[in-house]
């Protein structure tokens, strides 16, 4: 990389950095229980409230707890139940001034969580159990395929409980978030595109060649610089995207909680703890953007200058995008794994126990995923390492040539 | 400047590029368009007729002569029903029916074109001044969206980027200097060519949307108010529909101009491809996708709301938000002044940019080529291909015979088993199956992860193959949720499943930055799906008052049936029988697509078995009668008249009209 092009670089990633803040913070503006529709007043608010009554409720459900939050939640229910009570705002018997606010923050924020936590473990026992039972009768089929993909499920979803109460919201909206992932990858496409290009325009690549360290050691280097300043990137914006929601959401609890804690994932193949969830899933999308990164380089190494690799590329991440977008909670697996760009919105591999048939074997589709990248990125680079040979036989320049 | 056209179009295969998008984008307008409302346009001499009388401004005549028609309409049904009670009951003669329902089929004959019309009077009647009555289709088409054209930002960065940045890259810059006509003449040369060439592609695009969009549905009234389109209904602003027209090209075609002078602007300040190609993009994507409010992007300064430019013409637009129960703002208007001022702000940029490039500037062009286009159309062939295969699903092998009954969609039966819901009146359907050999009775449905999904009370089969229809809920956010709905097939031998057909039941699921969403077209033929049956090459999904028949390879759907209410239908691989608002029996051929009356069959409720229709006889005083299927030979069930009435294998239950009881008589021919 050219040291011109650091300042402009740290320029852009400071720009897209605050974007990507802009973003979360709209994302919580518009969505989160203690902002939405609230003025800043209301919201700090009830902020206040939460967090106060939070620590009365949070950690291990107990029934205790339970009743606790009942005693203050059931009067609420039978007044606002005929929708009679009053819609005053300035009600001195009320938390937030009005009864029906209060209402819905106590079943929104304690209630409805509390409760899908507290009946998870039986849910949990239910898969199980019926996984169990579906052994046994695809047995009696003779499919092998399904039994063994029941044992999986069997074995994924024994033991899994919800215990505790904590803090997930910031999380519902962390786990679907995905413009910095936008951003990231026009960074990438840009940072990519002139790898190869730049010797080609001043057909120093013939020039290269001759040298001790050309040919193969320069595309080693060039291919190892390219993937280290991928990883950087993408790093640097998952951190980002962390951070600047427990910023946001004033809030860095509930990493210690499961996975399944989070209603959308009540199905997960994982048994993750969310803190644990959200590294994950940095990584898988830092595959999927080394895998894009390799089409962008190949792209790179087939053209005399950054126009049409640019092009190219950003076409054929809009049309990754729709190909993904047309296959979103999609059940059909195989055409949802083979696209590498479901490892960046890869909550859609992880939300669900799914299963591809692969000769046989049940291969839960994140894998599945994951291989089919690894698939993609050897072509790529297997394509690259060729026509990169090819223009050493019969290019300009080259060892060969050269003696 | 001929030699520098040449070099565009020549050189660099600029032509070639063009004529691609050009070919490419009207074929993309012809597979992919949709009518905005698909039913005017399937019910387009009904809802002509009716239009033609009203069309123009709403004045007091037109609101009575809307509400004397409804009257009309509706005392016209109900003596249609009266009239054909009585002839059914044998009180009125046949040439006297045929007299007096005449006159009554008149008036009803377009209804569906009057409710459709009836539908876009409800929302004018909120401001009779400015929303007019026309056929919008066309209109909504060339004018209702706020999306941004990609290929041809695409096309302009293909074009444009190389007219300075082929110099630099090559560093010919210095050399050409050196020419008498390699300063700012030149520059001025190829500023004035891309700035007519971006002009001309431009007014190409919006002639080609004119042609097709007059070609598919006419551009009737362009002097129309703006109102009259319900996407631009809460606009403020002045305008006819084809001055809004020309206002949004004009200020796609001032975008696209912008857009020109900035990627040569930043071309000439940074002489590198790269950085000139992600500035330029990523001035136009990231306001695009970054604000969650459409609106936003109109009020920043650069090319992009100029681009879109529909926007300018919009007024504020409110949404119900269930959450606060409030109104919460789904687009702010773009007052009058915040307009000129931004116009204003894009222009002084816009002289600033020309400023730049000609300060900058002195070079000519330099001899470019690219030798790898082969290898890159051989990527773009590979990745078309992986998504064209990716949509394929395998197709069944020879038809088997089917028989589906609307009212028996709770239970199915075929060789080895009997399939049926266990508790048919909760909300929950628990579909059960019984072994025909074993008589052991388990669940039928194996998916052991039952949390989100929702079985429907329907199913159905060809052979040893099964279809059960489930609905799942995919959290979107803390509370939103959005609905997928699937068809799943099971193969009875080793019940291993397979999704046949998949749709996702609302327009803002959970999409990468929003790309890609469903419209309401698309998704209406899937809610509230009551039944479904399949052939070969099509599903049909019944809800309470259609037929929706979908493509099983390109998804496409068409409403085949309509009536006021589904009661009874009946599959039986061919044909389907369905009941019309005559009471009459009626019979679709699904292969050709002819609707006719079934031996003069008058019901109200028929259940079809393999050789026979069993219906309640409407001209027998209610008596049950079975049809055959061959030659429409009637025979009578029984002698009592039936209130309502089920098969199960060979037997006829059936609830007597004279004592409310429960009988039940053998189906086989005596």
């Amino acid at each position: 990389m050219s040291p011109i092009f650091i300042p402009f670089h740290l320029i852009a990633l400071l720009v897209f950095s605050l974007v990507s803040i802009g973003k979360i913070y709209s994302v919580y503006a518009e969505n989160s229980l203690f902002a939405r529709g609230y003025s800043m007043q209301q919201s700090v608010q009830m902020k206040q409230l939460y967090w106060g009554l939070y620590d009365d409720f949070s950690g291990k459900i107990t029934t205790d707890k339970i009743e606790q939050l009942l005693t203050i939640y059931r009067p609420m229910e039978a007044k606002v139940a005929d929708l009679t009570a009053s819609t005053r705002i300035d009600d001195p018997d009320t938390f937030t001034g009005n009864v029906y606010t209060d209402y819905h923050f106590f079943r929104r924020c304690f209630v409805l969580p509390m409760e899908y936590g507290y009946l998870y473990q039986s849910y949990a026992g239910k898969v199980v159990l019926a996984a169990k039972e579906n052994i046994s009768f695809y047995n009696s089929v003779n499919n092998q395929y399904e039994s063994r993909k029941n044992a999986t499920i069997a074995e994924c979803f024994s033991g899994r409980k919800v215990d505790t109460f904590a803090f997930t919201e910031m999380y519902q909206y962390y786990l679907n978030y995905d413009f910095s992932s936008f951003l990231a990858l026009l960074l990438c496409v840009y940072g990519l595109v002139g790898v190869f290009v730049s010797e080609k325009q001043t057909e120093m690549d013939a020039l290269l060649l001759t040298t001790k360290y050309g040919g193969a050691k320069t595309v080693a280097a060039k291919l190892v610089s390219s993937a280290l300043f991928v990883i950087a990137i993408c790093t640097w914006f998952w951190l980002l995207d962390f951070f600047a929601f427990s910023a946001v959401f004033s809030s860095f609890k509930g990493a210690l909680a499961p996975l399944y804690a989070v209603k959308n994932f009540a199905n997960t193949p994982l048994n993750l703890s969310l803190g644990q969830y959200a590294f994950r899933s940095s990584v898988v999308k830092t595959v999927g953007m080394l895998v894009l990164g390799a089409g962008v380089l190949l792209l790179s190494s087939s053209f005399k200058n950054a126009l049409f690799p640019f092009v190219i590329s950003l076409a054929g991440v809009f049309g990754l995008i729709l190909w993904q977008g047309a296959f979103m909670n999609s059940g059909h697996l195989w055409p949802k794994v083979t696209n590498p760009f479901v490892l960046m919105v890869n909550r859609e591999l992880f939300r669900k126990a799914e299963f591809v048939n692969l000769f046989g074997l049940p291969v839960p589709s994140y894998l599945a995923a994951l291989l089919m990248a690894i698939l993609w990125a050897g072509t790529f680079m297997g394509l690259l390492v060729v026509t990169m040979r090819k223009s050493e036989v019969t290019g300009k320049g080259g060892r060969s040539n050269v003696g | 400047m001929w030699v520098e056209c040449k070099k565009m179009f020549w050189h660099q295969k600029g032509l070639l590029v063009v004529l691609c998008y050009v070919v490419l984008s009207f074929l993309a307008l012809v597979i992919f368009d949709v009518p905005k409302n698909g039913e005017i346009e399937q019910n387009k001499e009904a809802y002509q007729y009716y239009l033609q009388q009203v069309e123009g401004r709403c004045t007091s005549e037109t609101e009575a002569f809307l509400a004397k028609e409804a009257g009309r309409i509706a005392q016209a049904n109900s003596e249609l029903q009266r009239l054909y009670d009585d002839y059914y009951d044998g009180k009125l003669a046949e040439r006297e029916f045929s007299t007096k329902v005449a006159a009554d089929e008149k008036a009803v004959r377009y209804q569906k074109g009057f409710e459709l019309l009836y539908q876009q009077y409800s929302g004018i009647r909120e401001n009779t001044e400015n929303r007019w009555f026309l056929s919008t289709n066309g209109w909504d088409g060339l004018l209702a969206h706020d999306s941004l054209d990609l290929p041809f930002v695409l096309l302009l960065l293909l074009l444009i980027t190389p007219v300075f940045c082929q110099e630099y890259e090559s560093k010919m810059d210095d050399l050409v200097k050196t020419e008498p006509k390699g300063g700012r003449h030149s520059a001025k040369c190829k500023l004035a060519l891309a700035l007519l060439v971006v002009g001309a592609l431009c007014l190409l695009n919006s002639g080609l949307q004119v042609v097709f969009y007059e070609w598919k549905y006419g551009l009737p009234h362009g002097d129309y108010p703006l109102q009259s389109l319900p996407y631009f209904a809460a606009s403020t602003r002045r305008a006819t529909l084809s001055g809004a027209f020309f206002e949004i090209s004009a200020g796609k075609l001032l975008g696209s101009v912008y857009f020109t002078v900035l990627i040569l602007a930043v071309s000439a300040r940074v002489k590198k491809y790269a950085l000139t190609l992600f500035t330029g993009t990523a001035v136009l994507l990231l306001p695009q996708y970054a604000f969650a409010r459409p609106s936003t992007k109109y009020f920043l300064p650069g090319p992009l709301g100029l681009m879109v430019s529909t926007g300018f013409l919009r007024g504020n637009e409110y949404q119900y938000d269930a959450v606060t129960q409030e109104k919460s703002l789904l687009f702010r208007e773009i007052g009058s002044s915040a307009r000129w001022l931004i116009l204003g702000a894009n222009l002084c940029l816009l002289v600033l940019m020309v400023a730049l490039i000609l300060k900058k500037h002195t070079n000519v062009w330099h001899k470019g080529g690219f030798c790898s286009a082969k290898r890159a159309t051989c990527l773009l062939a590979l990745f078309t291909a992986a998504l064209i295969c990716s949509g394929c699903s395998a197709q069944k092998g020879a038809p088997q015979q089917v028989l589906f009954n609307l009212e028996q969609r709770m239970s199915y039966e075929n060789d080895q088993y009997r399939f049926f819901v266990e508790t048919p009146n909760t909300d929950e359907a628990i579909w059960m199956m019984e072994s025909k050999t074993t008589g052991q009775t388990q669940r039928a449905i194996r998916n052991p992860m039952q949390d989100n999904v929702k079985v429907a009370k329907t199913m159905c089969g060809q052979g040893p193959y099964i279809y059960y229809l489930q609905i799942e809920s995919i959290q979107t956010g803390f509370l939103a949720v959005s609905e997928h709905l699937s068809i799943i097939e099971v193969d009875t031998h080793d019940f291993s499943q397979r999704v046949v057909l998949e749709r996702s039941l609302d327009t803002n699921r959970d999409a990468f930055l929003g790309i890609g969403q469903p419209n309401e077209q698309k998704i209406k033929p899937f809610q509230l799906v009551e039944a479904f049956f399949l052939d070969d090459q099509y599903f049909y999904l019944v809800n309470n008052e259609a037929v929706t028949r979908v493509n099983r390879v390109s998804g496409k759907t068409q409403k085949v049936i309509e009536v006021p209410a589904l009661t009874s239908l009946s599959y039986d691989g061919t044909n389907i029988y369905y009941i019309n608002e005559k009471s009459q029996l009626m019979q679709y051929d699904t292969h050709t697509g002819k609707k006719e009356k079934c031996y003069g069959i008058i019901t109200q409720s028929f259940l079809l078995t393999e050789k026979e229709i069993v219906f309640i006889n409407r001209l027998k005083q209610n008596q049950l009668y079975a049809a055959s299927l061959s030659d429409g030979a009637l025979r009578k069930l029984t002698e009592e008249p039936v209130l309502s009435f089920t098969i199960d294998d060979s037997t006829v239950g059936y609830t007597a009209k004279t004592d409310l009881q429960e009988h039940s008589i053998p189906l086989t021919d005596k």
